[in-house]
């Protein structure tokens, strides 16, 4: 009778089960050193069409392994190697000095009599040994990771939906309603300070979640410090005014008209370093100081608050962390520095502090910034003597359509609304567009669905879309699908019409 | 000396000739070729510089569609890439520069070459001079070949080569 052994389930490596391990040739266990040198293996080599030596490179005999590092575990099955044999291979870094091993596994599941006999030879009970620990290590942690990291961004991917679609409404209309009655208007700013503090939250909670996943790539375009430093003030300025402190942000030289970056990360920096020195200070001032010089943005935050500790400085960079209890009772989730911290790395810099107990505290970050290449386009311009663009809206949402369908007619856009993926394949077959404008998540066709048809109907029409879930995944399907730009609920008039312009006029 | 080795990833959509152009590099026939539908195939492949001989691991991704994530552990530590496309079909040069911009948010700016395959079949090209005048205004080293006649397969793997063994190594 066939007795199954450690390495029969191939369920105990994560590998599908329909892969039947018990009718394969035995596992090959390689033990190399940090530079990949064999230093010894148990199992046959022969059975996998390999020449082992010891001392010598395992990279010259197993080619799949150039490019890795001992130091990484890594997965990676069906690999049809030399004579066309499929293998699973696992890399597993051992503790000691950088050593790892290398887990070879028979993924042939044909010539099954002959493996059977080859198998019952070459048993052991040292392998066997060996493998029920692998088994620990790769096939629990493999299975949990995999688990956590999917409910993981399930979550980040709904909250960031449900939170950023009535954020955009909210803002849009603030700006609609703030050309009639003005920014001054106390009662929008009531309502632009309210929408601005969720959203930062919603940003900080699942840029946390990035960060915890160790998942952030900056995206880096131009942007124009002088432009974003005056919205960033904006922004604060009612909230500094309610509050009596003054707000200040002064330039001390900004070389380059336009710096490379990743906007919404350096946005989402200097909006928390700013929002805590304003919560945290209750008279007195904050002030701002920037420049930007030899390819850095050097930025300072000075409060008149009550300062921190020094014995508490490394305390308030860790997450969920604040020093609410202490001396104040602003409101925070305690993440605002965190991730900056985080964020500044990725960034290429980081966050300095400076602080007085009783006095204030400084908050610098220093980051680089290197001068952006000067556009190969003109941008949009308020004379353009062009014929009027025609734009079709594609939006679920009633409150953000009708928002959009305002904002753009008022930019010179022949503007169409859609309401979902079929009545907008009905108007595109109906009448001639410019660029389409849609969202991701409609109600009757999934983003990549929706847009392979229209590219399919109408290969070189421009397509921008929208979405209020960031998700990688969601933005590398839009640009398969051919979109040319992927913005993110909320996103502001100036950045949409700037992709537009960019979409049509390219 | 033993020669360098580099890890090199042969990408592009369904059906554009990604094994093809591996096995005639590689001088492996197409008959002996295994049909397989998913994992990576891993090749070695030797290629000349002016720097001197280099060996690379040649990874081909298998898809059934053609598609993948490129999270995939398959490309782990690749030094550089290599895209193909299909001259009888325009949409795959699109899908080509879109691909080429999703490796570089993921990995950065490698070491690239474009390969544009079956231009012996010239009469149903879909992908015209102009398109071929643009690409050559991006910078990106573009071939046109031919991987049932075995034409021009080898320059792009040499071209990368080069790109992947700094000018400064000697051989």
């Amino acid at each position: 009778m066939e007795r199954k052994t450690g390495y029969d389930q191939a369920g105990s490596y994560g590998l599908p089960a329909s892969i039947e391990l018990s009718d394969a040739a035995p596992p090959l266990l390689i033990r190399v050193d940090a530079a990949f040198g064999i230093i010894e293996w148990s199992g046959d080599p022969a059975l996998y069409d390999l020449n082992l030596s010891r001392g010598v490179d395992a990279r010259r005999e197993l080619a799949f392994l150039v490019g890795l590092e001992t130091h990484k575990s890594l997965a990676l099955p069906m690999l049809w190697i030399r004579g066309n044999r499929p293998i699973h291979c696992y890399l597993i870094p051992l503790s000691r000095d950088s050593e790892a091993q290398i887990l070879i596994l028979d993924a042939n599941v044909t010539d099954l009599a002959d493996r059977k006999l080859r198998r019952q030879s070459e048993k052991s009970d040292i392998l066997e040994y060996r493998l029920s620990q692998l088994e620990h290590e790769l096939g629990d942690a493999k299975r949990d990771a995999a688990r956590a990291s999917e409910l993981k961004s399930r979550f980040i991917s709904s909250m960031s939906h449900e939170f950023r679609t009535p954020v955009t409404s909210v803002l849009g209309y603030c700006d609609l309603l703030e050309k009639q009655y003005g920014r001054d208007d106390r009662r929008l700013q009531g309502i632009r300070r309210s929408a601005n503090h969720l959203l930062s939250l919603v940003e900080n909670l699942l840029e946390h979640g990035r960060v915890v996943a160790d998942r952030i790539e900056p995206v880096e375009e131009a942007v124009h410090l002088r432009r974003l430093f005056e919205s960033i003030y904006m922004m604060f300025e009612p909230l500094a005014a309610q509050k009596e402190l003054e707000f200040t942000i002064t330039e001390q030289g900004c070389e380059a008209e336009e710096i490379l970056t990743d906007p919404v990360r350096l946005r989402q920096i200097i909006v928390n370093l700013i929002s805590n020195a304003l919560r945290y200070t209750n008279e007195g001032s904050v002030r701002v100081v920037w420049r930007q010089r030899n390819d850095r943005l050097r930025l300072t935050v000075t409060d008149t608050g009550p300062g921190i500790p020094k014995d508490k400085w490394e305390h308030i960079f860790q997450a969920f962390s604040s020093l609410e209890d202490e001396h104040t009772r602003a409101r925070g989730l305690g993440l605002g520095l965190s991730i900056s911290q985080h964020l500044a790395v990725v960034l290429g810099g980081e966050i300095l502090l400076e602080s007085t107990p009783g006095e204030g505290s400084t908050f610098g970050a220093d980051l680089r910034a290197p001068a952006a290449q000067p556009a190969l386009t003109a941008p949009a311009g308020s004379g353009q003597t062009e014929a009027q663009r025609r734009i079709l809206v594609v939006e679920d949402d009633m409150d953000v359509r009708e928002y959009l369908a305002v904002v753009l007619s008022d930019s010179g856009y022949a503007t169409t609304l859609a309401m979902n993926g079929q009545q907008a394949l009905d108007k595109l077959q109906g009448g001639a567009v410019d660029v389409l404008l849609t969202d991701f998540n409609l109600t009757d066709f999934s983003g990549d669905s929706f847009m392979r048809q229209v590219r399919a109907a109408h290969p070189v029409l421009p397509m921008i879309a929208m979405s209020a879930s960031n998700a990688e995944a969601d933005r590398n399907v839009a640009f398969e699908a051919g979109c040319s730009a992927f913005l993110i609920k909320p996103f502001d008039l100036d950045t949409l019409l700037k992709e537009l312009e960019r979409s049509v006029g390219g | 000396m033993e020669a360098r080795q580099f890890k090199v990833c042969v990408l592009g959509d369904a059906a554009v000739g990604k094994s093809s152009l591996i096995s005639a590099f590689v001088g492996r026939s197409v008959e002996n070729q295994v049909r397989v539908r998913s994992g990576a195939q891993i090749e070695v492949g030797r290629a000349t510089t002016p720097a001197g001989p280099c060996e690379l691991a040649i990874w081909d991704i298998l898809c059934a569609d053609g598609g993948f994530a490129l999270d995939t552990p398959y490309l782990t530590g690749m030094h550089g890439y290599l895209i193909v496309c299909d001259r009888t079909r325009r949409p795959t040069l699109t899908g080509a520069l879109a691909l080429r911009m999703r490796v570089e948010e993921q990995f950065g700016p490698l070491p690239l070459v474009l390969t544009i395959n079956k231009s012996d079949r010239d009469q149903d090209s879909e992908i015209t001079r102009a398109d071929l005048e643009r690409l050559a205004g991006t910078g990106i080293a573009s071939f046109e070949i031919s991987a049932t006649d075995g034409s021009s397969v080898i320059q792009p793997f040499t071209t990368l080569a080069s790109l992947l063994v700094p000018a400064s190594t000697g051989g």
